[in-house]
C-alpha cells in the first residue's frame, strides 16, 4: 500500500515525506505494542523454564519483512534528500529517529555472530548517509565489527587509530573482535599484518 | 454495504473500547491461571487441541491483541490533531484490508460495522489473518 502511495506522488515532496513518516509511525506503534505485550508479568510469552519453546516459536516474519522494507524505503529517501541544509530540519530528524528505532528492531532479530562476520547493510546505510555517530552506536550495540574497523582505518590515523582498536579489542574480548580484525586485514589486502596480528597467521 | 469511511467509526471509538475489554478479559484469564497455579499446565499438549500447547495458542493472541490496541490508539491520537496532521495513508490501507475481511466475515446482521470494526475484529484475533 505504502509503495503504491509513494508512486502516486513522486513529485510532491511534502506528501512523499509525510507518507513515509506516517507509515513509519504506524509500524513503530505496532512494534511498541508487541514489546509491551511480552513485558507483562502475566504474559504467556514469559516462560519461567528454559525458554526453549519461546525461542522456537515462529516469529512474525511478515511483520519483520514489512518493517525492514519500510526501513529501506526511509533510508533511501534520506539518502536522496538529506543534505547539509535539510539535516537539522524536523522531518529529517524525525525520520532518522524512526529509522533508528526500526533498525534496532531489525538488528535485534539477527544474531550477533552473523553481524560480527558479515556486517549489516542497514548500519552501512546509516554510515553512508553521513550519520556516523548513529551508525557507530548501532555497530557497537549489535557487534558490526567490520564497520567499526573500517571507520578506524578510513578516518583515524596513527596512535588515535591504534588506541581505538585497542579499546575495541578489550571491550569485545569475548566476542572474537580480533578474528574480525584479522579477517578485515586479509580481505583488504594490506601489505603486512600489523604488529600483534601475526599470531593469527597460519 | 460496507462503510468506506473510517472516520465515521472513529467518532464513536467503539473498537478501542472493545479492544480494551478484550485485553482485560485476556489479562483476567491469565491472572486467574497464575493465581490458581494452573499456568504450568498450559505447557502440556492436549489431544483436543491437536497436540498444541496452550502457550502456543495464547502467545500469538497476545501478540495480535496488544499491537491492535497500540495501532488504534495511534490512529486516535492523530485524529485529535488539527487538519495538518491528519493521517492519510494508514486509514486508506486499513480500509482496503477491511473490505477484504468484510467480504469474508460479514454477517447479514452486522451491516452497521465500519471498516475500523472489521479491521480490528480480525487484527485482534489469531484465528484467521
Amino acid at each position: 500500500m505504502e509503495e503504491r502511495e509513494l508512486k502516486e506522488a513522486p513529485q510532491d515532496l511534502d506528501r512523499h515525506t509525510w507518507t513515509i513518516l506516517e507509515v513509519n509511525a504506524a509500524i513503530i506503534s505496532v512494534l511498541e505494542g508487541v514489546q509491551h505485550a511480552g513485558s507483562q508479568e502475566w504474559s504467556p510469552a514469559r516462560n519461567d523454564g528454559d525458554g526453549a519453546e519461546q525461542n522456537q516459536r515462529k516469529k512474525s516474519e511478515q511483520f519483520y519483512e514489512a518493517a525492514v522494507k519500510q526501513l529501506n524505503i526511509s533510508l533511501q529517501f534520506l539518502a536522496d534528500s538529506l543534505t547539509d541544509e535539510t539535516e537539522g530540519q524536523s522531518p529529517c530528524t524525525a525520520m532518522l529517529d524512526q529509522c533508528s528505532t526500526l533498525a534496532k528492531f531489525a538488528l535485534s532479530n539477527q544474531t550477533k555472530k552473523h553481524l560480527a562476520s558479515k556486517g549489516s547493510s542497514i548500519i552501512s546505510a546509516f554510515y553512508s548517509i553521513g550519520q556516523w555517530n548513529l551508525a557507530l552506536g548501532l555497530a557497537m550495540e549489535f557487534h558490526d565489527f567490520h564497520l567499526l574497523i573500517d571507520h578506524c582505518h578510513k578516518h583515524l590515523r596513527g596512535k588515535e587509530r591504534a588506541a581505538e582498536l585497542e579499546g575495541y579489542k578489550k571491550k569485545y574480548e569475548k566476542d572474537d573482535f580480533e578474528l574480525a580484525l584479522y579477517d578485515y586485514y586479509c580481505k583488504s589486502c594490506l601489505p603486512a599484518l600489523p604488529v600483534g596480528m601475526q599470531k593469527f597467521h597460519i | 454495504m460496507l462503510s468506506s469511511n473510517l472516520d465515521q467509526s472513529l467518532d464513536g471509538w467503539l473498537f478501542i473500547e472493545q479492544l480494551s475489554e478484550k485485553v482485560e478479559h485476556f489479562k483476567m484469564f491469565l491472572i486467574f491461571l497464575h493465581f490458581h497455579g494452573l499456568i504450568s499446565r498450559i505447557d502440556q499438549p492436549q489431544e483436543k487441541q491437536h497436540f498444541v500447547t496452550g502457550r502456543v495458542v495464547l502467545t500469538p493472541l497476545e501478540e495480535y491483541l496488544f499491537p491492535a490496541v497500540a495501532l488504534a490508539k495511534f490512529i486516535y491520537q492523530y485524529s485529535q490533531d488539527g487538519e495538518t496532521n491528519q493521517l492519510k495513508v494508514v486509514p486508506i490501507a486499513m480500509g482496503e484490508v477491511a473490505v477484504k475481511f468484510g467480504r469474508r466475515f460479514m454477517h447479514p446482521a452486522s451491516q452497521q460495522l465500519s471498516d475500523g470494526d472489521y479491521f480490528f475484529k480480525v487484527a485482534a484475533s489469531h484465528v484467521v489473518i
